[in-house]
């Protein structure tokens, strides 16, 4: 079932259009990847989703029904840019976006305690937040946006500002509000971390939608019928042996006598007629598709431009 | 409690909470009281007693200087006579018979045609000892000199001596007295403390509006409340600390004020000192009597302190929240505080316009631009204190009504425009909004 639906949003800032006519949704229970180089305008639609800022023109359904200010309580929202007063106690700050979001005292303290003694930061409960490294900031920031327990959770670059192993932290716990029933929707670079943890994605550039759909659709989509043959022999021999349907895109040498060629097939030929080209020539060690990273995708859907304004 | 009541309770607990406010709230009223106590005490110090030796070869004093008995400066001088000549200062200060002199008075031969008297000491005296002297033997030497050289008595010439009491009376009130210039002192002052608290409380709010800016804590905060929420209750909840700061000072002055009256200034509960001219003897200046009923009499009597009093928490909240809306924006359209300093200064001219007209209004009561300032909005809090303690409403209180309405209608306006500003700037990172932008954010829908 699907938990959020953006219809045709359209968002004009003066003089530049941040989103031009976009739409996705995103199902109940998944991990929905926001991607998109910067700029692409990532952070204006999930503001409008937010109801921060409206649309000039499309809507964003909730469950089937237009969003209101009162379903701000059911989501979650950590947004890029992030912080919390620095001369603020932990305790009372983290109680205090509680309480905004709509928790009673009693029930926010309740949850409170629950999560700090999760990430066993209780002890840091009386002190100020200019006192914490930007980690410890971070995690505090995460449990203020899943608190509340809502049912979707928008993360936008939930990743940055951790290291490593706060990132695994983070990673696992998202997974496991995943499990519980939580829709997750976020904003990433980190492609690696879409890969594994996403199920379906949307990929914005220049405030157009350009590709969206589970990771398999996607894969498929930008699947480009490249194979990796490894072999033993030589890498001019093998070269030469191919013929016209085959071309031979990239290669790598594994030691004096093992490499990998990435070959793409042309005129319709398979694995079986590239084996019976190659096989007199030099001895085949293993071969399998080549299935396009997120990376590949990202870097290929954007067209190599690198870089753009601020959100 | 509701979302704007939980940012109304952040801003005021977190501030008032601060060392640094119960700090000031506190000493501020204590230095005051205590600076009042320490003046008015040094005031009344007793000087030690000084011995003056007149050489007065001529016997123009005729050894006599009169001291009116009622002025306590008199009890510590003592004057002596001495009819020879002192040759130089010399004898005077190292001669024997002159060592319990503190100080001389050299009235010469050439007294008379110079006006030049010289007085020497040994250690310098307090001003009002010197005062003193001089007034004493001045009157002396007049009345010596009058009476040689006219035919008129002694009597006559001190009933001509009599200084004249100039009042300025209200036509209307003839039985009314003089107080036109302690009461433009009094709304003066008041009209400084409007100005401080408006700027000061406003220029709160701009920094709190940086301060989430800068934090990035704003765009999670926007997430649960609507920007004008956070807006409003961060107007309010610092609204709300400048007025219970107002209100600790009124009480910590008012417990002072009492503990004044009753330890220090005790001839000042007794109503027959009240009247001034009682203590006015014509000859002596105005003596520390005269001077405390007068204050009594200002404090009581010539000031409206109820209207006085709510009329500033009426201005102090109008302009307060006119001004602060409009702080709150600025501090939207910047990136850091030093941005703020070319924003703030077109925004602030009409508030010090208003301190410079109330300051006017001081040598003239009744100005026709002050009533235009005292309406206008963004003056008005500042100006019509100054009216209202000088008591030129009377009689046209449809000014004050005016002028209230105005500035809370002002308010509702600069706040709503504010917020237009306020909504877009707060999620604008990186750089200050140039005033064209700033158009396009507030057509934004």
């Amino acid at each position: 079932m699907e938990i959020l639906k953006v219809e045709n949003i359209v968002k004009q800032y003066a003089g530049h259009r941040a989103l031009d006519d976009i739409s996705i949704s995103t199902q109940e229970g998944e991990i929905f990847g926001l991607l998109g180089p910067n700029g692409a305008g990532k952070t204006s639609l999930i503001r409008i989703i937010n109801q921060i800022t409206g649309p000039d023109s499309g809507r964003v359904l909730l469950n089937g029904k237009e969003i209101t200010p009162e379903d701000i309580s059911k989501i979650g929202y950590l947004p890029e840019e992030r912080g919390l007063y620095k001369k603020m106690k932990v305790g009372e700050q983290a109680l205090y976006f509680a309480r905004l979001k709509g928790m009673s005292k009693f029930e926010a303290k309740q949850k409170l305690k629950f999560w700090f003694d999760k990430f066993e930061i209780s002890s840091w409960s009386g002190k100020k937040v200019e006192e914490l490294s930007k980690g410890m900031a971070q995690k505090i920031q995460f449990i203020t946006t899943v608190l509340h327990e809502p049912k979707l959770l928008i993360l936008d670059e939930p990743f940055s500002g951790f290291d490593p192993i706060n990132t695994e932290l983070i990673k696992s716990e998202i997974l496991r509000l995943k499990e519980n029933g939580t829709s997750i929707m976020l904003s990433t670079h980190n492609m690696s971390s879409v890969e594994e943890i996403c199920d379906s994605i949307a990929l914005i550039n220049k405030s157009k939608l350009v590709v969206s759909g589970t990771l398999e659709e996607v894969k498929k989509q930008y699947d480009s019928d490249v194979y990796a043959i490894q072999f033993k022999g030589i890498m001019m021999a093998f070269a030469n042996a191919l013929w016209t349907g085959y071309e031979l895109i990239d290669k790598k040498q594994l030691d004096d006598n093992t490499a990998i060629a990435y070959i793409k097939m042309k005129n319709g030929n398979k694995i079986n007629d590239l084996l019976k080209v190659v096989m007199p020539s030099v001895e085949v060690e293993a071969i399998h598709k080549v299935i396009p990273s997120m990376n590949d995708i990202f870097i290929k859907a954007v067209g190599g431009e690198i870089g753009g304004n601020n959100e | 409690m509701s979302k704007l009541g939980l940012i109304i309770n952040r801003e005021y607990t977190s501030r008032v909470k601060k060392k640094s406010f119960l700090l000031l709230t506190i000493l501020v009223p204590l230095l005051a009281v205590g600076f009042m106590f320490g003046a008015m005490w040094l005031t009344q110090e007793k000087d030690k007693q000084v011995s003056v030796l007149i050489a007065d070869p001529a016997g123009w004093c005729h050894t006599q200087i009169y001291q009116n008995p009622n002025d306590n400066t008199n009890k510590n001088i003592e004057f002596s006579f001495y009819e020879n000549y002192i040759d130089s200062v010399d004898v005077f200060m190292t001669g024997e018979q002159f060592q319990d002199y503190d100080i001389l008075v050299w009235l010469t031969e050439k007294v008379p045609s110079s006006r030049r008297v010289p007085v020497f000491y040994r250690d310098q005296p307090s001003l009002q000892t010197e005062h003193y002297i001089q007034n004493r033997v001045e009157a002396r030497l007049m009345e010596y000199f009058a009476l040689k050289k006219t035919n008129i008595s002694q009597d006559q010439y001190r009933e001509i001596k009599q200084s004249f009491d100039f009042r300025f009376l209200d036509g209307s009130d003839p039985t009314g007295s003089d107080y036109s210039n302690e009461q433009a002192g009094v709304g003066f002052a008041f009209a400084i403390l409007t100005y401080m608290f408006i700027f000061i409380y406003s220029m709160q709010v701009m920094r709190g509006v940086i301060e989430e800016k800068t934090n990035r804590v704003i765009e999670v905060l926007i997430s649960s409340v609507k920007p004008f929420q956070l807006m409003m209750g961060k107007i309010i909840g610092i609204g709300l600390v400048g007025l219970t700061q107002f209100v600790i000072w009124l009480l910590l002055s008012g417990i002072g004020m009492m503990a004044l009256r009753l330890f220090i200034f005790t001839d000042m509960n007794d109503p027959e000192n009240w009247n001034a001219d009682a203590m006015n003897n014509g000859l002596v200046e105005s003596s520390m009597a005269t001077q405390s009923s007068e204050l009594v009499y200002l404090f009581f009597e010539a000031i409206n302190w109820p209207l006085m009093l709510i009329s500033f928490v009426i201005y102090f909240i109008g302009g307060f929240l006119l001004y602060s809306a409009i702080f709150a924006a600025i501090g939207a359209m910047v990136d850091s505080e030093t941005d703020t300093q070319q924003l703030v200064l077109p925004v602030t001219a009409p508030l010090i316009l208003g301190y410079i007209v109330s300051a006017m209004m001081i040598s003239n009561p009744s100005s026709e631009i002050g009533t235009w300032f005292s309406m206008i909005p963004f003056t008005s809090p500042v100006v019509m204190m100054v009216r209202i303690a000088q008591g030129t409403l009377e009689g046209e209180f449809w000014q004050y009504i005016v002028s209230v309405v105005l500035l809370f209608g002002t308010f509702l306006a600069t706040t709503w425009l504010a917020a237009k500003i306020y909504r877009v700037g707060i999620l604008m990172y990186g750089k200050k909004a140039s005033w064209t932008e700033v158009v396009k954010w507030i057509r934004y829908k």
